[in-house]
Formats: C-alpha cells, structure tokens, sequence
C-alpha cells in the first residue's frame, strides 16, 4: 500500500529530502492534465507544474495538515494556471491529456483490453465523441469531469479543491453526467447493447 | 423529466453503490438508466497518465535549496548564539565561576537596584520639592543620575522587549 501523503511529508520536513521525490511521482501526471485542460497546451502545462513543485517545495513549512496535500498542490497548480491565462489573455482549452513519448498528443481513450473485439469500434467511437463532448460542457462542469474521471479525485478532494459543498460537487456532476449521456445517447445504446 | 426510480437508481450508479434488485431491474428495463451506467463505465475505463521519470528528475533538479531549513536555522540561532556566548563567557573564566561568585551576583544585583531605585526617588522628590532643590540637586551631580537612570532604563526596557518579543521567521 503506497505510503499516505502526510507520511512522506513528515520524513521531508524531517531532513529526507528525496522523499519529496515519491510526491513529484504521484501528482506530476495528474496535475499535467489538470493544468492542461485549464490552459489548453501541454507544453506550457509542463513549466507550469515544475513551478507549481517547486512552489509546494518552497514552502513546505507552511503547509496546513488540516487540508489534505493534494487540495494544496492543485489549489497552487490552478492560480499558476489561472496566472499565466491572464498574461496570455488566452481563453480555454483542450483535453490534451499531454503528450507521449513520440510528441503524439495523448487524447481521452476509454481502451480496454478486457473487451471483446466486436465492441472495440464502438468503444472507440464512444471515445472520441465523450473527449468532443466534455469539450463543449460549460466549463464549470468540464473541470469538475476532468477532476473526478481524467485526474482521479475524490468527491471530498473535489470539494475541497473548489471550495463547494460536497452535495453541490455531485450536483453538478450528476447534471455534467446528464447531459453527456443525452447527447452520446447513440453511442452509448451501441456500446450498452454489445455489453 | 425523469421520474424517481430512474434519479434514484442513477444517483446510486454515482455513488459507486451496490443496486439492489429492483434497481437491477429497473436498470434492464430504462435505456436511458442503462445509458447512464454505459456512460461512467466509460469513465472508468479512462487510462491514468503514467508518471513521466524524465519529468520527474527534471523537476527534482529544479528544486532550490530548502528554505525552509533557513528559515529554521534562523529562528534557531539566537539559541544557539547565547549558548555560543555562555561556553565562550566559560572559556574566558577557566571553567563554571566559584559558588561564592554566582550565589553573590542575585545579593549584588538586588543591592544596586535599590541604590537606584531610591537614588531615582530622591531626585524627583527633590524636583518636587522646590526650584531651589533642584538646583542643589543639579550642583550635586543629581543630573548624571538621572541621565544615566533614563539610559539605563532604555536599555533594560530594550533587553526585556527583545526577550520577551516572539521569533517571527519568513513569511506568516
């Protein structure tokens, strides 16, 4: 079981510098996506979370351990984020998850292995029109979809991270669901059909 | 509009919760609850991004020193400033003073401070006193006494603010 952020924390501020390492390893993927989506380019996604590291890093000893690290990290991710839109003046954004070893932009790809080939079309199609689809969501619940389903937070972290109820956080992405299912509907009934 | 089996059974489908069978039921019959269940299976299947080791070096080199061992260091070192001054003060002396030297010192400092004390009463009772007072006060050097009472106050009034002040280190 990996070790709870609050423990690795706990050994860096205790003068075990490389542990910091093994939280740079757990967020940087994620935080790359959440950055991206904001701000619609990977590239710049990139400098944004090293510096957003080296912020966390700078200020170790004022983190509250009220909060959990990750609300931090993601909460200082968003304002660099947020930051570098008002000096672009550029408006949002892509659901580039990055890019791969090659340069190839990774997009949104439901694969599974586990599924069986005659539902492969159909679960690549539902793919592609689910990434078109969250990138026409209005932007309050794309960012909410992005956190629970791309980045992989919690209802709670969710919650914590943007400062809203936790009834308003499933609110919102029950109606983000809603709608995503009312307009994939074809998709969906050719991929719930082989299912 | 949905109707209240569809939210509810949908609402259980968010909740990652076990259906019971009506829900079940309920699920094989609605398409569009079945839509639904279609739609967050997709999301699960959703590939997380493997963390990338070049970034990761690239932002552990990125790193600047700790400040925040500096800043520990600095709030630290006023500590470890006095203890520098006690074992030079015990250098200097050859060892620990004599008991009769240390046990002396509480007598010695009570003694003066009383000497100043009424020395400083004196002096504004006299001020008090008369025009006349005064002035035999001022021929008797009464005014360095109280020059030298004013300055020794400030300097005791700023040896205590600076014991008694918290140690703020960088940013609250």
């Amino acid at each position: 079981m990996p070790e709870d952020d609050a423990e690795v924390l706990k050994r860096v501020l205790a003068g075990d510098e490389g542990a910091f390492a093994t939280l740079v390893r757990r967020y940087e993927a994620k935080l790359g996506v959440y950055v991206a989506q904001i701000i619609g380019s990977a590239e710049d996604a990139r400098d944004l979370v090293q510096e957003a590291f080296v912020r966390v890093w700078c200020n170790l000893d004022q983190y509250n351990p009220r909060f959990r690290f990750s609300t931090w990290l993601f909460r200082i991710a968003h304002n660099l984020a947020i930051d570098h839109l008002r000096r672009r003046r550029q408006p949002l954004v892509s659901l580039s998850l990055g890019e791969d070893d090659e340069g190839d932009e990774i997009r949104l790809d439901p694969a599974d292995d586990r599924r069986d080939p005659a539902g492969d079309l159909a679960n690549r199609e539902l793919a592609r029109a689910l990434s078109r689809e969250i990138d026409r969501l209005q932007p309050s619940y794309r960012e909410l979809v992005v956190l629970r389903h791309l980045i992989g937070l919690s209802y709670n972290e969710i919650a914590e991270l943007k400062n809203l109820p936790l009834g308003t956080v499933k609110n919102k992405l029950f109606r983000a669901h809603s709608v995503l299912r009312e307009t994939l509907e074809p998709f969906l009934a050719g991929v719930g059909a082989k299912s | 509009m949905i109707d209240a089996t569809c939210r509810l059974v949908r609402q259980t489908l968010e909740s990652e919760s076990v259906l019971s069978p009506d829900a079940s039921a309920h699920l094989d019959a609605c398409p569009a609850c079945r839509a639904h269940a279609v739609l967050l299976e997709a999301f699960a299947r959703v590939p997380s991004r493997a963390p990338d080791e070049a970034a990761v070096r690239r932002i552990i080199a990125a790193l600047p020193p700790a400040p925040w061992q500096r800043r520990r260091l600095a709030t630290w070192l006023p500590l470890a400033a006095g203890v520098g001054l006690v074992g030079t003060g015990f250098a200097l002396l050859g060892g620990v003073p004599a008991p009769g030297a240390v046990a002396e010192l509480p007598g010695v400092a009570g003694g003066f401070l009383s000497w100043l004390g009424s020395s400083v009463l004196d002096a504004v009772a006299a001020a008090r006193a008369s025009s006349d007072a005064v002035r035999v006060t001022l021929a008797a050097e009464g005014l360095w006494l109280v020059l030298w009472a004013a300055v020794t106050a400030l300097g005791g009034g700023w040896a205590l603010r600076s014991l008694v002040r918290p140690v703020t280190g960088g940013r609250g």
